[in-house]
């Protein structure tokens, strides 16, 4: 009989234990180089070569930002985006050179200086992600099944839905558009259809990169409230787009997430809502 | 020796009382009939066994054998970037798609009486009207489940595509397990009869209809989108249909009549 009691507590004792892994919040693995995750801010703009650096931002998943402006009068950044290592206090950021810190002394050596290190004094932010929603989110991810889908404008109340398989490849959403009389201009197609996103990379510190298959970066600003987020794009080159800012959920299920946000569009002086629903699994 | 045959016939009497009572026919699951039906539900199978002479449970299966097999004029629309003939597109569609089972308990007023109430439930997929029409040869593979046309905002939005092989599916539905009250005549088994002929009718009680489109893009077993007044608005935003779809739709029960001929097995 104290056999079975003893079974009986035992079984009883597991079923706590298998609910707390099927509930389990977070089920991914931290990123690598989260402790690492800082922006630095430069004062004033870093001049490394022909480029005034404006801020490097380290992620929390082995990828730095760097943006930057050609002329001091320019508004909008241009962005280098990248792996990083980091080894005996210092960042070695692929395809732009190594950064070291040394309290608010950040220095910069790249290819462009010749090899001589140009020092700046910068602010230094590290970053933290404090729930649950934030740690999942900040990483990379690839694009996997994108579904876009348009109403309103040309279409009435009526509109249409296309599902991409293979990620965001500009040919293939501006074949579908044309193919429904949006067209995309002369100007802008001839850019655009070598374009394909390689990676989006979502920061603690509140940026959203883009990275495309030609050496190319949109940097975008995102808040994210528990589920629901808004997010939008310094550059002014995505087509359309004149809203400026996309909202809507972000779910996660196991490690993928999938993220269904919508926009406003002018096509030909007409209005569209435009929603994308992506879903994306993560890239270490 | 007087005892003995006292006893002996003490004995026979009390046997043959016993014999008396087996012979008399008790009805209490001694007995068991199968027959066809025949009414709204479809054509059906059904099996009956009376509990007592008041209550007789029957259990089967209907559907509806006849499949509507045609062309339909959906005409030319734009899609791939391409026209698309759409004006002679194969359809098929049929009344109560997957069939139903059924579990009926008729319980009769009287040890005799042929008139009876009828309690019970139909359990099936619940697709009242189901058509679906093959766009397989007006459009390109790849467009298969990968394309969709949608009407209305958030909610209210309906979905159409085509499934991974190329159909367009749509369908009234009611609710999975659908309750049944009704009225009927005849016993579905008499120890004299090897055949009886019953009737039935009464109501359904569907919790109202849905007029349902799918689209497969998301899911490959497709996800529905409910067809409401609200969703059908033009393009200034006013409701076409007058609230009518809400109306007919929200009602929440259909009538049921059936013919069943029993044959008793046992």
């Amino acid at each position: 009989m104290k056999k079975y009691i003893v079974w009986a507590l035992a079984a009883l004792l597991m079923v706590p234990v298998s609910c707390n892994k099927g509930n389990q919040d977070n089920p991914m693995d931290e990123p690598a180089t989260k402790d690492l995750a800082q922006v630095i801010t430069f004062k004033t703009a870093a001049m490394v070569g022909v480029r005034n650096i404006q801020s490097i931002e380290f992620t929390e998943a082995s990828r730095y930002i760097v943006t930057y402006t050609v002329t001091k009068a320019e508004s909008e950044n241009h962005v280098i985006f990248g792996n990083y290592t980091y080894t005996n206090g210092t960042f070695n950021l692929d395809g732009f050179g190594h950064v070291t810190i040394n309290g608010s002394e950040v220095t910069i050596t790249t290819a462009t200086t010749g090899g001589s290190p140009v020092t700046a004094t910068a602010t230094i932010t590290p970053t933290t992600t404090s729930d649950t929603p934030h740690d999942n989110l900040c990483r990379n991810w690839k694009v996997g099944k994108i579904i876009i889908g348009l109403s309103g404008g040309s279409f009435g109340a009526a509109g249409i839905e296309k599902v991409f398989n293979n990620g965001i490849k500009m040919d293939q959403i501006c074949t579908w558009l044309d193919d429904n009389n949006i067209s995309i201009s002369e100007e802008n197609r001839e850019t655009l259809l070598k374009y394909s996103v390689e990676e989006v990379c979502v920061t603690g510190a509140g940026s959203i990169a883009i990275s495309f298959n030609v050496a190319d970066a949109f940097l975008g600003h995102y808040q994210l409230n528990n589920s629901n987020i808004s997010f939008g794009f310094d550059s002014s080159d995505i087509p359309f787009i004149t809203s400026g800012q996309f909202s809507g959920t972000v779910s996660f299920e196991g490690t993928n997430c999938l993220v269904i946000a919508q926009a406003s569009m002018v096509h030909n002086e007409k209005t569209y809502k435009a929603t994308f629903e992506m879903t994306l699994t993560e890239a270490k | 020796m007087k005892k003995a045959i006292t006893f002996i016939a003490a004995l026979a009497v009390s046997l043959m009382g016993m014999t008396a009572r087996a012979q008399e026919d008790t009805q209490i699951a001694n007995h068991l009939a199968a027959g066809i039906t025949i009414g709204l539900d479809g054509v059906g199978l059904e099996v009956a066994l009376p509990m007592t002479p008041y209550v007789q449970f029957r259990t089967g299966y209907s559907f509806f054998p006849y499949v509507y097999s045609g062309h339909v004029n959906l005409g030319k629309i734009e899609a791939g970037g391409a026209s698309r003939d759409l004006t002679h597109t194969p359809l098929k569609a049929t009344l109560w798609h997957g069939g139903a089972g059924k579990f009926l308990a008729d319980i009769f007023p009287g040890r005799n009486t042929s008139f009876h109430f009828t309690v019970g439930a139909y359990i099936g997929p619940g697709k009242l009207f189901h058509a679906s029409a093959d766009l397989s040869g007006a459009l390109d593979p790849s467009d298969y489940a990968t394309m969709a046309v949608t009407y209305g905002e958030g909610a209210n939005k309906i979905s159409i595509s085509t499934d991974p092989k190329g159909f367009v599916n749509a369908d009234v539905k009611v609710g999975v397990v659908r309750p049944y009250v009704g009225i009927g005549f005849g016993r579905a088994v008499k120890p004299d009869n090897f055949v009886r002929v019953t009737f039935d009718m009464g109501v359904v009680i569907t919790g109202g209809f849905k007029v349902q489109s799918y689209s497969y893009l998301r899911n490959p077993k497709g996800d529905p989108s409910v067809l409401t007044s609200a969703a059908l608005i033009d393009d200034e935003g006013h409701q076409i249909d007058g609230g009518w779809i809400d109306k007919i739709c929200g009602f929440p029960i259909m009538p049921m009549m059936k013919l069943n001929v029993f044959f008793r097995l046992f």
